[in-house]
């Protein structure tokens, strides 16, 4: 949120990075978890398609020299959204990808993108090309570690119409602006690199790189990524969840990421 | 790290990864008969082994470097950040990082900083969030920073 600012700061940018000292000074207790349990993920947020109609037979390419894939597979999921505009200066739109290792969070992206979109369509779309990139290179990287990967990655976008655009082989683009994202994402789906489904902007774990959000909303978003540590527990140092969450949040947990 | 996982007998078969030289792999069997790739992450002086008879490996790779007695076990700390155990929802234990020391440390320098300035403020242990909802950094329009302060305070 602050990085553009670091070439030439005024005054009130680095009072605001003392305000983010003073939080973070009471608030060094989060945790993250290695959680390897396979998440309990929603099959109705995705349709099954079948693309072979419209672009033949595409498979994903396979790093060559990779090790034979050993042990337990890996589920990717990820969050992706974008802050469309959000820059009341420039108009720059503001992109985030949250992506996870079965339970786990391995990958924050967090960047006020160089471009201008016209439509919140366009801007999540271009989160959503930066999301089918950096899967990819992960899937790429878990191959030559010798990870096998379970299926393809679940993504998860807020926005109805990249959603349609990218599970639907029928649906077309209108945007010619946006024709490179459109034609880069639909060939990952179509490899079944990744499938696209749809979640609600309330629950949508990228938002908190997006946007300075409301402290309860903030707090239930952090609620299903950080744990807090509590106490000991078999002689370790032992956390548990945060004791902040609400219904919806449980509701969630017991979903998508359990 | 080839003179101890490189080809000879003693090299215990791990090899360098491709995607990452600093992690190195091998083949390795579980009590439970199922195969999996033990791990061995190094990173200057720090060694992380992923395996279910890791202390045998450290063994091993004493009879080439020199450990610190000491330092042989269950991670504390893994670059920088803090390694613990830790209870998931799910009840289930598991490793998690934690930025307790890392925190401490950043907000340690921010405060000395701050007291060598020329007003000598304090950070305000009052921050219920990093940001407020309604800031906008780029419509502050105050000094720009440059000539203030210390030289490279703010670098």
């Amino acid at each position: 949120m602050m990085a553009p600012y670091s070439a030439s700061p005024r005054v009130g940018h680095i009072e605001a990075l003392y305000n983010i000292f003073s939080y973070l000074m009471i608030h060094d207790k989060s945790a993250l978890a290695f959680d390897a349990t396979k998440p309990n993920i929603d099959e109705s947020a995705f349709q099954e398609v079948d693309w072979k109609d419209f672009y033949g037979e595409v498979e994903e390419e396979l790093p060559p020299k990779m090790p034979e894939p050993l042990g337990r597979p890996v589920t990717i999921s990820c969050f992706v959204n974008a802050n469309h505009a959000g820059n009341v200066v420039t108009r720059l739109l503001h992109s985030g990808v949250l992506i996870f290792l079965m339970n786990t969070p391995i990958i924050w992206f967090s960047k006020q993108q160089n471009t201008v979109e016209s439509s919140s369509f366009g801007s999540e779309f271009v989160a959503a090309r930066i999301a089918r990139d950096l899967i990819v290179s992960l899937r790429i990287k878990l191959r030559m570690f010798g990870c096998p990967i379970d299926g393809t990655a679940n993504v998860f976008c807020d926005n109805q119409g990249v959603v349609k655009n990218v599970s639907l082989p029928e649906s077309t683009l209108s945007k010619k602006q946006n024709a490179i994202n459109y034609y880069v994402v639909r060939e990952a789906a179509e490899a079944e690199i990744l499938r696209f489904g749809k979640e609600d902007g309330e629950t949508n774990l990228a938002d908190l790189l997006t946007k300075i959000l409301p402290v309860p909303w903030r707090k239930l978003l952090l609620g299903s990524i950080l744990y807090r540590r509590m106490k000991k527990f078999l002689g370790v140092c032992c956390v548990e969840c945060q004791g902040f969450h609400s219904p919806k949040a449980d509701m969630y947990l017991s979903g998508r990421l359990e | 790290m080839e003179e101890y996982a490189g080809t000879d007998d003693r090299g215990d078969g791990f090899t360098s990864t491709v995607v990452d030289p600093n992690v190195w792999r091998r083949r390795a069997v579980k009590p439970s008969g199922k195969e999996y790739y033990a791990l061995l992450l190094v990173f200057v002086g720090d060694i992380l082994i992923i395996s279910h008879e890791a202390l045998k490996l450290f063994d091993a790779l004493k009879q080439v470097y020199t450990l610190k007695p000491e330092s042989v076990g269950p991670p504390l700390m893994y670059l920088g950040a803090d390694v613990s155990k830790m209870q998931t929802v799910s009840g289930g234990v598991c490793w998690g990082m934690l930025s307790i020391t890392y925190v401490k440390l950043a907000v340690g320098i921010v405060r000395d900083l701050l007291r060598h300035d020329e007003e000598g403020e304090d950070l305000k242990a009052t921050a219920k969030q990093p940001l407020p909802t309604s800031y906008k950094p780029e419509t502050n329009v105050s000094q720009e920073l440059n000539g203030m302060g210390s030289p490279g305070i703010y670098s």
